[in-house]
């Protein structure tokens, strides 16, 4: 049934749709409509959740890993400053291997204030352990979040959905809802998870030795490499049973590009409007959007990127460093063997808007140049 | 025998259970309050919880992987989340069907007083349906004896040394919790086993946030011989120092155990964090805790009337 | 801690994979935290004070826990181990033991007293049937005086097989427990009762023989050991002035005639010289026979007088006038009536051997009209029957190596060695001289069998975890089993484990078990922090040092 939703509105319904039973959640904007909307589907019993009204964003997702461990479904929403103060929860929950699925509205940190979108605030818990997904349309966000239950369940690591602030949150689009019993019959309770209450006498996560905790440690990364499987695995029964597909990462006219715009989020639309133009001028450009950032699909990148001019569009800043995804980019296809030239441009912090016609000068000046002038081109 | 111990003995501990739910072989100090305060309590607590730990003396106290020193699920957590997490795992066990396992936060005094006081503050505001028990051994233990606002005025320790020792009292959490009107509060010592059983049997019938406070003196922070655990403890309540009470819904308050009203200076010379205390700081001590008595004394008469109005 | 490796424990014992998160589940069992051990915790069976103090060296403490328990017989039994006669020690000692009790810094003493003067009654029947098994002895030994401490001794060779013979001079046996104390103390029934009941177990007491004149001591010869205890009979004199005017008795003259019924009549006004017992009871004895005005005069000022101070409070009840502080200077007889001379007494000193020093202030002197004075400051041993070559030296304290004498075979004890004392005292020397007799007899060396037990620290007592409980009122009237009972379990037991478990429920390392309703310490987890042994309430445990091995 097709409806037209935010995107807010479209993570409540998803969230609604997945059957969860706790949710933890603190205010901010622009995430607060998605938990209005939880709270009140609770209130009028039409989701059966336990709805927790937490201080801070960081007993939230204590909440969740509370929750977790009895082997329920937990959900939490944040933004922003929440899900940096969130921090030292979000390592805790990865380590302590529980299924919980957290959607971030993107927006820039501060100071000084700002509420737009801006990616540093997810891409800087890069380290934290969580898989991370970044979608582009509202359709994305519904089908993405009830993905994330299943890929978090099957494979025991916390998900991160994240979605641009007010570019997709606050944007209405049509968006076909789904119907509980296709969504029922896909995330279907996991088989091992683990329950507190069935355990006997045990202590949960511990003092352990160095020994240990580098074997406990290096489990995770091993799971980590196969969680591209699971991802896999999963979207292709979302596929059977829905009809739609996204993969790890979405291309756009790249079959015979030279030149190739890699980019995040809901950028990518305009991007697609852009290259349908200066191809008409003969300037053979592609799109590469990178969907799920953590754990990066380097095997997909170095077959489409390699010996092609990249120009890498970061709405985010480290400060120091530059843009996270084209650092992330450059360690990937270092060492790929191939003769490609990464182009890291950095424009859109804080909500900047950025116009087609910005992104036509950044795909001429990668066409025309051979290489970049400097390390960080500024989109002014 | 047992008749005989009744008779001329103040405790029988007829009401204690034998049955032991902490193992032999905890790596806590010798003499070590908390451990005590943790077998005591869960004699009187069972089997059917699970217990929150944040960073404390207990995370270590437990064992180091793969051994645990429990018969009962224990979590560990986060420094400031232990009521966050238990109302978490409450709320999960109740979705799942789980109504009845009590769900246990057990808190060092710094994750109480100090960096959990917010979430405290939360979950108590919200009423969830959780007992917290903060055994409080005045600081940062675990750490090697720094300084919380659990620490009493005139304490030295890592962080407050004795040029400038504590000049702050005591942070009031039972006035802090009272003010938040939660269904029960009650503070208790490692001296009167009895008296926290007692209490926590009383928790555990009651629904809602539950808070307990149970003094812990730890040998090693405090400057004392192993052996003076209980004696520190009990001369704590005896001196009025920590009296003994039960808060009804915030309002109604009972003292359970009437202090024979030992002087301070007792309690304060056998700890060597008050050895540089001059005759006129425990004077002065001496009248905070007659004070302090005698505004409680004050409450209990005011509170008790006004439950008895309606 | 051992460590074992994650493929081990990640799969619980069902064989199922457990979470791939840190889960512990192994107890801490392996962890022997006694290893940390430097102090070492131990229950230990400790002295009680009131075991310490008995004159006549009774397990008391032991003896009120069987009393309490209801195990009368037991109890009686194990007074009988040491006294031969706990319904007269009962009655007259003055109890040390209560002073010393524990229960003195909660509320007041156990009646010890009541509980040993009553166990017989209490016990009955079966108390009687008390025998020694042995009836033929190849051992004799001739004990001289059938006080206190020739029965004693008499008691406790006969437990051992060896038979005894006293020697009595006078005509009926008791030494000072028949002509020394006034009956209202110790009713002569009581007394016949018990000698009898020594004599029907084997003891001989032959009466009216006076060694060294009726018998001589060559005579003697023919026992394996001689064991001397004549007691203190010569009244010691002020010599003052005027001593020996009519109408002036000693004490033990007056209390000998008393109680052997002589008649004789005493006037209506009485004084008494000296602050001892017998000075009290001599007193007590002249206000019952009529004195209306009996005046106790002594140096020393009340609260220091010999006497126990109950006696004397009694005695100021029925009416005795107590002058302390006051000296006598003279007595000069005027017409019907003695009149002393009294001064103040300054500068009251008691010297180590017993003996009093003190000034007189000449200048307070005055007067005390009366008709008859009665001096009561004590006795001496009588010397003088004894063979010339043998010693006794003055010993205070009854012990094998103190009733040991220069000559072979001869032992002494009793009054005859310390001078006036207590009965119960006595009591311990005759149990003294029957070992040493025993050990000489079997041609063992002589030796002190020490009691190595450490002595309960009334400072370890933990007084707040006691209720105070007084005594029921009742028990000055009427007493009945019920009070005994009750009297007897407000009994501390300072110094033995009864189980009361403090140290189990305060041991952090539950370390502590209880087992077949006894405690034991578990050392493989006991981290020796010393808590169980600070909280025990009866200073039953004991902190040692551990020895490495």
């Amino acid at each position: 049934m097709k409806k037209l939703l935010n995107g807010n509105l479209a993570v409540s319904i998803a969230v609604a749709l997945s059957k969860v039973d706790v949710i933890a959640a603190y205010p901010i904007t622009p995430q607060t409509s998605i938990i209005e909307k939880l709270a009140s589907m609770c209130e009028r019993g039409e989701i059966t959740a336990s709805f927790i009204r937490t201080e801070s964003e960081h007993s939230s997702m204590a909440c969740c890993f509370g929750a977790a461990l009895s082997g329920a479904r937990v959900f939490t929403t944040t933004s922003s400053q929440g899900i940096v103060l969130m921090h030292e929860m979000l390592h805790w929950v990865s380590g302590s291997r529980l299924p919980v699925v957290m959607v971030n509205v993107s927006r820039a940190l501060g100071p000084p204030w700002s509420l737009w979108v801006d990616h540093t605030d997810s891409l800087s818990q890069r380290d934290t352990g969580w898989i991370q997904i970044y979608c582009s349309n509202n359709q994305e966000v519904l089908d993405t979040t009830i993905q994330a239950f299943r890929i978090a369940e099957e494979i025991n690591i916390p998900v991160m959905v994240n979605m641009d602030g007010f570019l997709l949150s606050h944007t209405f689009e049509p968006v076909d809802v789904p119907s509980a019993k296709k969504v029922d019959i896909y995330l279907k309770r996991r088989r091992k998870k683990f329950e507190i209450q069935k355990q006997k006498s045990i202590s949960f996560g511990g003092v352990t030795y160095s020994d240990d905790y580098y074997i406990f440690r290096k489990n995770l990364q091993i799971d980590f490499e196969k969680t591209r499987d699971i991802i896999e695995k999963c979207e292709e029964e979302f596929q059977k049973i829905f009809g739609r597909k996204y993969g790890m990462i979405e291309k756009y006219s790249m079959d015979d590009a030279d030149i190739v715009v890699v980019t995040m989020g809901s950028l990518s639309g305009t991007v697609k409007d852009v290259i349908d133009r200066v191809r008409a001028r003969d300037v053979k450009a592609g799109l590469l959007r990178i969907r799920v950032f953590n754990p990066m699909p380097a095997n997909e990148l170095r077959e489409n990127l390699g010996n092609k001019k990249i120009a890498v569009i970061d709405r985010n800043l480290s400060p120091g460093k530059g843009g996270i995804v084209c650092q992330e980019l450059k360690s990937i296809l270092f060492d790929s063997g191939t003769s490609c030239r990464i182009f890291g441009f950095i424009g859109g912090l804080g909500g900047k808007d950025i116009s087609p016609s910005q992104i036509e000068d950044i795909i001429l000046y990668t066409y025309k140049k051979e290489r970049p002038e400097k390390d960080i081109l500024w989109i002014s | 025998m047992d008749k005989l111990i009744g008779r001329i003995q103040k405790y029988s501990w007829k009401d204690i259970s034998k049955d032991e739910l902490v193992y032999s072989g905890h790596l806590a100090c010798a003499g070590c309050g908390a451990a005590l305060a943790m077998r005591i309590a869960l004699k009187a607590l069972g089997k059917d919880i699970v217990i929150i730990v944040p960073a404390s003396c207990w995370s270590v106290i437990d064992g180091i992987y793969p051994f645990h020193a429990l018969k009962v699920n224990f979590i560990h957590t986060a420094f400031e989340t232990a009521p966050s997490v238990a109302t978490g795992l409450k709320r999960g066990l109740i979705m799942k069907g789980e109504k009845k396992k009590t769900v246990v936060s057990w808190a060092g005094d710094g994750a109480t007083f100090d960096i959990g006081l917010q979430a405290l503050s939360s979950a108590a505001e919200r009423n969830e349906d959780i007992i917290y028990i903060c055994y409080d051994n005045e600081g940062y233990m675990n750490t090697g004896s720094q300084s919380s606002s659990s620490t009493p005025y005139g304490a030295t320790t890592g962080t407050t040394p004795a040029t400038f020792s504590r000049e702050n009292r005591k942070k009031d959490i039972i006035g802090i919790m009272a003010a938040h009107q939660i269904p029960y509060i009650a503070t208790s010592s490692v001296a009167f086993p009895e008296d926290m059983t007692r209490k926590i049997i009383r928790a555990k019938q009651i629904k809602g946030f539950r808070f307990l406070h149970i003094l812990s003196p730890c040998p090693v922070g405090w400057g004392f011989d192993s052996e003076l655990t209980v004696e520190i403890a009990r001369l704590a309540v005896e001196t009025r120092l920590f009296p003994l009470i039960e808060i009804y819904k915030g309002i109604e308050l009972c003292i359970t155990y009437e202090p024979s009203g030992e002087s301070i200076r007792k309690y304060l010379r056998l700890q060597k964090r008050f050895s540089h205390l001059k005759d006129k700081d425990i004077r002065m001590i001496q009248k905070t805790v007659n004070r302090n008595w005698e505004n409680l004394i004050r409450n209990v008469s005011i509170w008790k009337k006004k439950t008895e109005d309606p | 801690m051992k460590r074992s490796r994650w493929s081990r424990v990640r799969k619980d014992r069902a064989g199922k994979d457990l979470f791939p998160c840190p889960v512990s589940s192994l107890d801490t069992l392996s962890n022997k935290t006694g290893l940390w051990r430097f102090l070492k915790p131990i229950f230990e069976d400790k002295i009680a004070p009131c075991d310490r103090a008995c004159f006549a060296g009774q397990r008391i403490r032991d003896f009120i826990e069987a009393v309490s328990d209801g195990r009368f017989y037991d109890a009686y039994l194990i007074l009988k181990e040491s006294n031969p006669f706990p319904e007269i020690t009962g009655r007259i000692c003055p109890h040390p033991c209560t002073e010393e009790c524990s229960r003195n810094r909660l509320d007041i003493s156990i009646n010890i007293p009541l509980l040993e003067s009553h166990i017989e009654e209490i016990v009955g029947k079966k108390a009687k049937k008390l025998s020694i098994r042995k009836k033929e002895f190849s051992k004799k030994v001739a004990i001289i005086g059938s006080g206190p401490a020739g029965l004693s001794c008499a008691y406790h060779l006969l437990r051992n097989g060896i038979k005894p013979v006293i020697f009595e001079k006078d005509p009926s046996p008791g030494g000072m427990l028949r002509y020394g104390i006034p009956s209202y103390r110790l009713s002569k029934a009581i007394l016949d009762g018990s000698i009898a009941k020594l004599v029907s177990e084997g003891v001989e007491i032959r009466t009216g023989v006076s060694v060294g004149s009726d018998i001589s001591w060559e005579e003697l010869n023919g026992f394996d050991a001689i064991f001397i205890s004549a007691g203190s009979h010569k009244s010691r004199k002020i010599n003052i002035e005027g001593e020996d005017e009519e109408g002036i008795f000693y004490a033990l003259d007056f209390l000998r005639m008393v109680n052997s019924k002589v008649e004789f009549e005493i006037g209506r006004r009485v004084a008494v010289i000296g602050g001892g017992n017998s000075a009290v009871d001599v007193a007590r004895t002249a206000r019952r026979m009529g004195s209306e005005e009996v005046y106790i005069v002594c140096i020393e000022p009340k609260d220091r007088m010999p006497a126990i101070r109950e006696e004397i409070h009694e005695a100021e009840k029925e009416g005795v006038f107590v002058n302390d502080r006051n000296a006598l200077i003279r007595i000069k007889r005027e017409d019907n009536f003695l009149k002393l001379q009294l001064a103040r007494a300054t500068f009251i000193r008691r010297k180590p051997d017993g003996g009093i020093e003190f000034k007189i202030d000449y200048e307070s002197k005055k007067d005390l009209k009366v008709d008859n004075v009665i001096i009561a400051i004590g006795e001496t041993p009588d010397m003088d029957f004894i063979p010339p070559d043998l010693k006794i030296k003055r010993r205070k304290k009854p012990s094998v190596m103190s009733v040991c004498t220069n000559k072979k075979a001869f032992f002494a004890g009793g009054d005859f060695v310390s001078g006036p004392s207590y009965a119960s005292l006595a009591v311990s020397w005759g149990r003294a001289g029957a070992e040493a007799i025993r050990a000489f007899i079997e041609k063992r060396r002589i030796v002190k069998g020490n009691d190595k037990r450490a002595i309960v620290d009334i400072k370890k007592i933990r007084f707040h975890y006691f209720i105070p409980i007084p005594p029921s009122e009742q028990l000055k009237n009427k007493v009945s089993h019920l009070d005994i009972l009750n009297e007897s379990r407000r009994c501390l037991k300072c110094g033995k484990c009864i189980g009361c478990a403090n140290c189990y429920i305060f041991c952090p390392d539950n370390a502590i078990r209880i087992y077949n309703k006894k405690l034991e310490i578990i050392y493989d987890y006991c981290k020796g922090c010393g808590i169980c042994v600070r909280e025990c309430p009866r200073d039953a445990m004991n902190l040692i040092e551990e020895i490495e091995s």
